[in-house]
């Protein structure tokens, strides 16, 4: 064990460059396991939870009584699927939309915080990159999910795609905005951009602290992950599966796929910013202390998951005038709001 | 009250020798030949003067014994009185024309072009004489005549012409003869549906418009029917409707089946109301033979059809809920839920989820199980309970009322005018409910109200059909406590051929006025089955109310009506 | 926008995620209760049936067929048919169980009858019949029926003996019945043919 510990040292003495590529290759592995392995019991989730709600029994038989395995038979048969590439479509475009998503998921996923380590009355937050501006930047990676919806919905060559692309870029634009207004709002009363600080200045949680800005994050972040009532961009009744109609096998799975990690990833981050992240009383026995932030965490990213989910069950769909209205005329006002109230807050506890 | 005579008398009067023929069948049925020079004039006298303010239809007949085809034109009022006048005006067969109703009517459209593709009676005046339910090359073929051999007509093989399409399919069309150009049967240029690339051509005026297809294919249709609509963005600009998607001939089949198997198809023309229909083509028959239905069986009857309105209204709300919610809306799970029960408490008694073939002829199938009421008295509270709840949930929703409320509004006097029926009609004011307008089995004698609306939108619409269900369950209470014993079948023997005769019977449907225009010449098979289904009529208000809506709404408009092209198209 | 409230909207699915699951069933394990009334598979009941063939001409669509099956009772015809139907096409209307003259088919509550092709759901009298006759019912009819056969061929030889006289036809319940019978279930076809 020495010995190997030894001519890791030695390399990384050596070729600090390499070594540095090296452990990178083996984060970026270990964080997209993580985040899809997470993103794929969400669907499960997903359904698992929904079928509850409507007194269902959802996927219940690959994987015993509770499905569990139903994803990945559901992968196996996307990746076997014979991958079509419909005639007439804008094929370079077509063929990067899913992997712009893809990608638009991991930028995300590498500067969020998925937790700490409780070791000797210190918390080590367990972050990819822990950058300066990450609350930003996570909130804007967000985004970029539309870009690869409007890419998609662009190039299929098809009038429902391309109204669902519009649609998704039209929601997109209109609760950016109010979501960047309440990350801004929280980064003004925890003085500082960066995630693992927000989470740690938290000692009440901003939930609490500002809810009317926790409302309208909750709103953006449904709109953002484009789920029902904020769904229009791939509103099934009216335009088939919108921007996604053309797409097909792998290449829709990989759409489909970075949905449900962005909802994750949304969730998690809700977490962060408003519900105090890994804040919580340690669990004082042993091992179990030592991950209790990251319980708590998950504990909290469970019940925001299971609210969307529930959001989805109850409400009725808005029409897209009316989502941009909501968007412009009430949600961007209420969070100027908010970010004003913040201000005065921050000064005030500062 | 207005009745049938004085209806007769007053058109005599006004237009001498214009009525060749007449019939008083009863207070509520007027059967009078007009001459076919006067209908139109004749029709304006009943409309300004007799308020005869419902075009319900109309129905041709081949008579190829008599060499002459007729046209019934289907007449009746929105409340006024309850007078059905059935006006036929006759024509010869060798160049059949008759003057087209619609400029008086505006539904007379569908109707009139429906005769015209099946038996080739030309009309004088009408708009669009486009095939409606047939394909292009089939038009000229006339399949509803009565010597009508089949597709592609072997018999006259030299006519079908045969065309490979660039795709390798071989196409069949059929030029007219020459006799048949000069008869005046076949127009000589004779008009084509447009397709889809002509349309697009013709309709579209800038680059940011396009023709958007939400049917045949689309999540939002409940059965296969066209609609193309024309967007600029999110607004929809025009509308265009074609059906014909599913035509199966069932009339034409039901005229070569023997009168017991017709009973089977009336089943199949709209599997969520089969029990109606079975009502209506069973009391037509039972009216030719001039049967009484014992009193057991009336009551059998209504407390069916009244399970099956609920269960059909509640999978039409349901599925409705899916196309503004999207499917995971739990809402629409309960629903179909609460169906499961209602279906569970029709199939106990006719053996059969949807297709029940339970009315017969002076009768019903099977008498109620034991037990049936028991069931019942538990679970139509529950149904109740639940349906209170619907709409309660859909009174407190803003989004529900800022996606429904006045969304695809329709006036009292556009409802009338438009010929829709049921709860679309009556969600626009108009109390028009066959139950009530043209009484029915022991209809008579029970207490329900006719559930009517204000706004006349969407959300009205859906809350008639709530409301109609709780209507629904208060006549299954009372049939429950008055159901008399006794037999569920007529002691007379039906016979296999019925004498020769004619009958119109009405019955509500669920998705509204459904009636059916049976003719017997004393054969073992009916001459002539019209069917004058319900959502055939609303179907054709939809055009005119998608303009100027956006798609969504486009969706939650043409959802609200309830639809059912498989009955529309039959 | 805001004025009226959207609590029901969740509280309504979270009060049904706590009930137990009610309609869905998990398909084959757990079948649905089906009502006596229920119009599943045909049940035939051999010893009664006599193949008059309404319930083929009855048909809507056509799918019952009169075949040769050797079960039945010999009393009557040797050669007589059963029916066979085909639930590729069969719509479970019950007009060929109303029309029965006999009422020897039923409809009864099993539904399941998948098969690997589409003759696998052509189902014969064989697999229709849920009554028929025991071997040693069908010896003793044979028995009774050979018993027939010589008293009438008895009672042939008399009648030519003694003329014409119409007495010959002297009541025997037994033959009598079935004769009856089956004279019956050869009128009624030809009726209905004609028809």
């Amino acid at each position: 064990m020495d010995g190997i510990i030894e001519i890791i040292t030695q390399f990384a003495a050596q070729e600090p460059g390499i070594f540095a590529l090296i452990i990178g290759i083996i984060g970026a592995a270990v964080l997209s396991a993580v985040v899809n392995v997470g993103a794929m019991l969400v669907i499960w989730a997903d359904r698992k939870v929904m079928s509850d709600f409507c007194n269902r029994f959802g996927p219940n038989r690959v994987g015993g009584r509770w499905g569990i395995l139903q994803l990945g038979a559901d992968a196996i048969k996307l990746f076997t699927k014979e991958d079509v590439i419909p005639a007439g479509v804008d094929k370079g475009v077509y063929v990067w939309a899913p992997i712009i998503a893809s990608a638009g998921t991991m930028l995300v996923a590498a500067a969020i915080p998925f937790g700490a380590l409780h070791i000797g009355g210190k918390n080590y937050p367990l972050v990819v990159a822990n950058m300066d501006i990450s609350a930003f930047y996570v909130e804007a990676a967000l985004s970029i999910m539309s870009i690869a919806v409007f890419m998609a919905g662009y190039s299929s060559n098809n009038k429902y795609s391309i109204l669902g692309g519009f649609r998704g870029v039209a929601r997109m634009i209109a609760y950016e905005v109010p979501m960047g207004v309440c990350v801004i709002s929280v980064a003004v009363m925890a003085h500082s951009l960066n995630l693992v600080e927000i989470v740690e200045s938290q000692t009440i949680w901003y939930a609490f602290a500002q809810p009317l800005g926790f409302i309208i994050f909750i709103i953006a972040l449904v709109t953002d992950l484009g789920r029902v009532p904020f769904d229009q961009s791939e509103a099934e009744e009216e335009i088939i599966c919108g921007y996604s109609t053309e797409y097909s096998g792998i290449r829709w799975g990989l759409l489909y796929f970075q949905e449900y990690n962005n909802f994750l990833l949304g969730s998690i981050l809700m977490t962060l910013l408003f519900l105090g992240g890994w804040h919580g009383p340690i669990i004082p026995i042993p091992i179990l202390d030592m991950i209790s932030p990251m319980i708590w965490l998950l504990m909290k990213v469970i019940i925001v998951i299971w609210f969307i989910i529930l959001i989805r069950a109850s409400l009725f769909r808005l029409r897209i005038d009316q989502v941009t209205d909501l968007g412009w005329k009430w949600m961007l006002p209420l969070s100027l709001l908010n970010l004003g109230w913040a201000v005065l807050i921050g000064s005030y506890f500062a | 009250m207005t009745t049938a005579s004085e209806v007769l008398s007053s058109i005599q009067s006004a237009f001498p020798g214009a009525v060749l023929d007449s019939k008083v069948e009863s207070d509520r049925r007027l059967w009078a030949t007009i001459d076919s020079k006067k209908i139109l004039d004749v029709c304006k006298h009943l409309t300004a003067k007799l308020d005869f303010d419902h075009y319900s239809g109309s129905a041709g007949v081949d008579w190829i014994a008599r060499n002459e085809m007729e046209v019934v034109e289907i007449m009746a009022s929105h409340g006024g009185h309850q007078v059905v006048a059935m006006l036929k005006v006759k024509t010869p067969r060798d160049s059949p024309s008759v003057p087209s109703l619609v400029p008086l009517y505006w539904n007379a459209n569908w109707y009139e072009r429906e005769i015209w593709e099946m038996l080739g009676i030309n009309f004088e005046g009408h708009p669009e004489l486009y095939p409606l339910l047939l394909s292009d090359p089939l038009v000229g073929s006339w399949p509803w005549r009565k010597d009508f051999k089949g597709y592609p007509d072997y018999t006259t093989g030299e006519r079908a012409v045969a065309i490979t399409t660039p795709e390798g399919y071989t196409e069949y069309y059929f030029p007219p003869t020459p006799a048949e150009v000069e008869a005046g049967t076949v127009p000589k240029e004779r008009p084509k549906y447009p397709t889809f690339l002509e349309r697009e051509e013709r309709e579209i005026k800038s680059d940011s418009e396009m023709i958007m297809h939400l049917g045949p294919q689309h999540a939002m249709v409940p059965g296969p029917f066209l609609l193309d609509v024309l967007v600029e963005g999110e607004r929809v600009k025009k509308a265009f409707l074609d059906i014909g998607y599913i035509h199966k001939g069932i009339e034409k089949i039901m005229e070569n089946r023997s009168w017991l198997q017709g009973i089977t198809y009336t089943d199949r023309m709209c599997y969520v109301a089969s029990l109606t229909n079975n009502e209506c083509y069973c009391g037509a028959v039972e009216k030719i033979l001039g049967l009484e239905v014992p009193e057991r069986a009336q009551y059998i009857r209504v407390i069916l059809e009244e399970l099956s309105r609920i269960q059909s209204h509640l999978i039409g709300t349901g599925e409705f809920l899916t196309l503004i919610a999207g499917v995971g809306f739990a809402p629409w799970q309960y629903m179909i839920m609460d169906r499961e029960r209602i279906i569970s408490l029709i199939e106990s008694v006719t053996g059969a989820r949807l297709t029940h073939t339970f009315v017969r002829f002076g009768g019903v199938r099977n008498d109620l199980p034991e037990g049936f009421a028991e069931e019942c008295k538990k679970h139509l509270p529950y149904m109740k309970s639940r349906i209170e709840e619907f709409i309660d949930l859909f009174a407190q929703d803003p989004i529900y009322h800022a996606r429904m409320e006045n969304i695809g509004s329709i006036s009292p006097e556009t409802g009338k005018r438009l010929g829709c029926s049921g709860p679309v009609l009556r969600a626009t004011g108009v109390a028009y409910d066959m139950r009530k307008e043209d009484p029915y089995l022991v209809y008579p004698e029970l207490d329900f109200k006719v559930v009517t609306g204000t706004r006349g939108d969407s959300a009205d619409r859906i809350d008639v059909r709530l409301r109609e269900m709780l209507e629904s369950i208060h006549i299954i209470e009372q049939c429950l406590e008055k159901i008399p014993s006794g037999p569920i079948k007529t002691e007379a023997k039906i016979p296999k051929k019925i004498p020769a005769g004619e009958a119109y019977y009405r019955v509500e449907d669920p998705r509204g006025e459904m009636g059916m225009y049976v003719i017997s010449d004393g054969g073992d098979k009916p001459y002539r089955v019209k069917v004058r289904g319900p959502f055939y009529a609303t179907f054709q208000t939809l055009t005119p109310l998608l303009e100027g809506v956006y798609i969504a709404d486009a969706v939650a408009i043409a959802g609200s009506m309830d639809g059912c092209p498989s009955e529309s198209d039959r | 926008m805001l004025k009226r409230k959207m609590i029901k909207n969740f509280t309504w699915p979270l009060k049904t995620a706590t009930r137990e699951i009610e309609v869905t069933r998990l398909y084959p394990e757990f079948m649905m209760e089906l009502p006596p009334a229920e119009r599943g598979i045909h049940e035939l009941d051999a010893t009664i049936c006599i193949g008059c063939g309404t319930c083929a001409r009855v048909c809507p669509n056509s799918c019952i067929e009169m075949v040769n099956f050797k079960f039945g009772s010999p009393l009557k015809n040797k050669k007589m048919q059963f029916p066979q139907i085909d639930y590729g096409r069969c719509m479970f209307c019950g007009l060929c169980v109303d029309e029965c003259p006999v009422e020897c088919l039923k409809m009864g509550q099993k539904v399941t009858m998948a098969g690997w092709t589409r003759e696998d759901i052509v189902k014969g009298p064989d697999f229709l019949a849920t009554k028929r006759f025991s071997p040693k019912e069908v010896a003793d009819l044979e028995a009774e029926a050979k018993r027939i056969a010589a008293e009438k061929a008895a009672a042939k030889k008399a009648t030519a003996k003694e003329g014409a006289a119409k007495e010959g036809a002297a009541k025997k319940p037994a033959k009598e019945a079935a004769a009856k019978k089956e004279n019956g279930s050869e009128a009624k076809p030809k009726e209905g043919g004609a028809a």
